[in-house]
This record gives C-alpha cells, sequence and structure tokens, in this order.
C-alpha cells in the first residue's frame, strides 16, 4: 500500500465505541486517581502487573506496517490528540460545537492532572486548549471557495485572572478574518461568565489541493522506519 | 540527560505505574480499531480504579495535602504532579531540566505518539505547555520567576515525533515585578518553535507544580 492508502486505511468519519475507546477510558480514570494515590499503596503492585500485561499484549498485536501518525480529518469524533482524543488517556477529552460561521464552545472542568499553581489550572494546559479550539475555530470554505487544512503560524496568550480546578470552564474560538490564506482566530477560557485566559492565532491555509504533505513536512516527519525501532525500545535508554 | 526513574524498577512506586500507563496508551492509537480481547483489562483496570477511587483522598483534599509539604521534600511534592515535569503525571513526558547555567534551561526529549497533533508532528499545543514551563524556570535561578501573564508562540516548522527534541529557554530581562523570557524547540539545530514569555511574581505565594 502507499503511504497514504495506509493512514487512510483505518480512519472512518464515525463508528461505534470500540474496545480501544473503553481501554482509552480506564487509563484516563487512572491518569487523575494515580496523582492522588501513595507510594506504598497495595493496589500498585497487581495494577503494574496488569498495565506491563496489557503493554506486552498491545505490542504484539500491532499490524505490520501500521502508520502510527492518523491522518487527521475533519471526523465526527476526534481520536487520538492530547485534548480531544477519545483514544488518548491524556485527553481530557474536550469536546465542542461548531456552527456554520465556524464559531465553536464548549465546556470542561480541569482536574489534578491540569493543576499548575495551588488549586489553579496549569497556565500552559490552558494554551494546550486554546490552541486545540483555535485550530477548529474556522470555516471549511469562504465564499463558496473552499479553504485548505490550516497551519498555525502563531499565537499570543494573555492570561487574565486565575482559572480555578474543579469548576466548569466556558471555552470558545472564533474565526475574526480570512486575507488571502491569511486566517485570524480569537478564543478565550471563562469561568462563570468572567474571562480567564484570551488568545489570539494566525493561521496559514495551506493551498487548495494540498492535500498530501508539503516537501518540509516530509523531510522533517520522521521515517517509519525509525519510528518503529524507537516505540519498541525500553524507554530507560532513551537520552 | 538522566531519567528521573526507570520502568524497570523492582519497588513499583506511582511513577512506575504511571511509566507503564504511558507506554499503554501510546500504544492504544497504533492499535487496529477493530481488535478485540482487551475485555479482561478493562475491567481489571475498572475495578482497580474504583477501589482507588473510593481510598483516596478526594481531588480537593489532595491539592491542600501537597501544598502543605515543604518542597522537594518527599512523594507529595507539588513538582511530581506537573503536567510537564512530574513523573506521577501521565500528561507529562516528563521533560527533565538541566538549570546548571544561571539564568538558562535546557532539556531533551521525545515524544510519542500521545502527543500528536497534525499527522507525525507534534500538538501545536504541547508545544506551547512545553514552551510555557521552560519560559518559566529560565527566571528561577534569577529570582525573577512568576505566573504566566502573556505567552506569545511563532511555530516555524513542524515538530517532528519520535525525534530528539531540545527544550532551550532563557531569563531576558527583569522590570520590577515582571520577567521577560525567551526559547524555542528545536529538531537537529533547526527552530521548529519560538516563544516569548511575561511573567509577574506575586506579591506573596506564587508556588506552582514547576519548581
Amino acid at each position: 500500500m502507499s503511504i497514504d492508502d495506509q493512514l487512510c486505511a483505518d480512519t472512518v468519519v464515525s463508528e461505534p465505541t470500540s474496545e480501544l475507546d473503553a481501554l482509552a477510558a480506564e487509563l484516563r480514570r487512572l491518569v487523575d486517581l494515580l496523582l492522588r494515590t501513595d507510594d506504598d499503596d497495595p493496589a500498585l503492585p497487581g495494577l503494574c502487573a496488569v498495565l506491563a500485561g496489557l503493554v506486552d499484549e498491545l505490542e504484539d498485536e500491532i499490524p505490520v506496517g501500521t502508520v502510527p501518525f492518523a491522518k487527521m480529518r475533519r471526523s465526527a469524533v476526534p481520536r487520538h490528540d492530547p485534548v480531544s482524543g477519545i483514544e488518548n488517556a491524556l485527553a481530557i477529552p474536550l469536546a465542542v460545537a461548531g456552527d456554520d460561521d465556524g464559531d465553536v464552545d464548549g465546556t470542561t472542568s480541569y482536574t489534578l492532572r491540569h493543576q499548575g499553581p495551588e488549586g489553579l489550572v496549569h497556565g500552559g494546559i490552558s494554551a494546550l486548549v486554546l490552541d486545540h479550539v483555535l485550530s477548529q475555530a474556522h470555516q471549511t470554505e469562504v465564499a463558496g471557495v473552499p479553504i485548505g487544512p490550516l497551519v498555525t503560524a502563531g499565537r499570543t496568550i494573555r492570561y487574565h485572572r486565575p482559572l480555578p480546578m474543579f469548576v466548569e470552564a466556558e471555552i470558545e474560538a472564533r474565526q475574526l478574518s480570512v486575507e488571502g490564506r491569511k486566517v485570524r482566530s480569537e478564543g478565550r477560557i471563562a469561568v462563570g461568565g468572567e474571562t480567564a485566559v484570551t488568545a489570539e492565532a494566525l493561521f496559514v491555509a495551506k493551498p487548495i489541493g494540498a492535500g498530501s504533505d508539503s516537501e518540509m513536512e516530509q523531510q522533517l516527519r520522521t521515517p517509519l522506519d525509525e519510528v518503529r525501532s524507537s516505540a519498541r525500545r525500553p524507554q530507560e535508554s532513551r537520552t | 540527560m538522566t531519567e528521573t526513574q526507570s520502568p524497570t524498577t523492582p519497588t513499583p512506586s506511582v511513577d512506575h505505574a504511571v511509566a507503564l500507563l504511558r507506554r499503554a496508551n501510546e500504544l492504544v492509537p497504533r492499535s487496529a480499531r477493530s481488535r478485540t480481547g482487551l475485555d479482561g483489562y478493562i475491567q481489571t483496570l475498572h475495578a482497580t480504579a474504583d477501589d482507588l477511587d473510593e481510598r483516596m483522598p478526594s481531588g480537593h483534599d489532595r491539592v491542600a495535602q501537597m501544598w502543605s509539604t515543604p518542597p522537594d521534600a518527599g512523594p507529595q511534592s507539588p513538582g511530581r504532579f506537573s503536567p510537564v515535569i512530574g513523573g506521577r503525571n501521565a500528561v507529562a513526558p516528563p521533560l527533565v531540566f538541566d538549570e546548571s547555567d544561571y539564568g538558562s534551561v535546557h532539556s531533551v526529549v521525545e515524544l510519542g505518539g500521545a502527543y500528536q497533533g497534525p499527522p507525525g508532528f507534534v500538538h501545536g499545543g504541547v508545544a506551547a505547555l512545553m514552551m510555557d514551563v521552560a519560559l518559566a524556570r529560565a527566571n528561577r535561578s534569577t529570582r525573577t520567576a512568576g505566573m504566566t501573564a502573556q505567552l506569545s508562540l511563532r511555530y516555524r516548522q513542524p515538530t517532528p515525533l519520535y525525534r530528539r527534541l531540545e527544550i532551550r529557554a532563557r531569563h531576558d530581562r527583569a522590570d520590577g515585578r515582571k520577567a521577560f523570557s525567551t526559547g524555542e524547540i528545536l529538531v537537529d539545530g533547526t527552530v521548529t518553535v519560538s516563544a516569548e514569555g511575561l511573567f509577574i511574581r506575586l506579591r506573596r505565594g506564587g508556588d506552582d507544580v514547576d519548581r
């Protein structure tokens, strides 16, 4: 198969919940639970054994030729990214809804894994979330002309008020303007209507029809063979 | 660069479990979506999670516990909970910073599929998260560290997954309670992301997990 075929092979727009989703959900719970657990907890030896077994099981069954880089289409359910990805235990997972203008909004609450200053959300986590929603808040076409995939050129995040953990936060983003291939967007995170963090971003739209990667991306992307050997290397040998 | 903990450490600490969890998490999206046979693991993990949830202090209580511990003292010190440097936070790779030079910090990391944004590349928000911490820590040795007031990033090239990344940041200048720092992420000497940060020192308190 060509690399494009491989990338497309495992991508669907929507599908029923899989065992992987259920597994990711349990791993996700454990991310916060382990932050609440002490080193001498009696559950740890058993948990480590189960996780080690799971790692072996998953490693054995990864299909030959699987590309670890999923093609990210505008699928109904985000899969892999660390903010919204259903299959990623690191994800919140954040769900946002978009309207026809490309505006997106959603709510979430932040937990122990997101902590920065005492009781408050880590500033970098806010940056992560805003990057994510800003990338989604754009129209797919302007005046009937489709816009190609967006690449972030720059972003500025401003921190106005402390953002507390464990309370519902509103997240929104919208596109401000399109000039040629430059797209500007803004977003914010608020609690109870009070703005905590804002962001402005500049994106550049790839040329229309640029479905395949630019030469730069092809050069920069780590070759598959290196990824396979890297991903199977035990962690302790990483520099 | 030293690893904070080897996953083959015989005594299963929380960090060990988290290292295994990170590894499992990286493998999940690489597995065939249709695969089955995981039900046993799902149920066992579910039961373990329920058990921990019942016995462990709540998130709120844990926050209170963490911050009553002196800095760097013992397993509950806040640094271990950080989403960037924390050994026990699966969100963190974790980054380990070399802070031997005054006013600057340096780290080397390789990021796997859990941090993916565009196919094959690091999520732009993950780059921002790492830069926020690097820029903040660069101010520490100059005693001008504070809370992030503004963070600007320029994305020059995509940052590849599964490659050795260098993260550098340095204190630029201070002005009263404000401190400015700059930093970059590099691959093979090429800057992929550059960043500038403005941090403001509070009059009191201001501790956070990245200390």
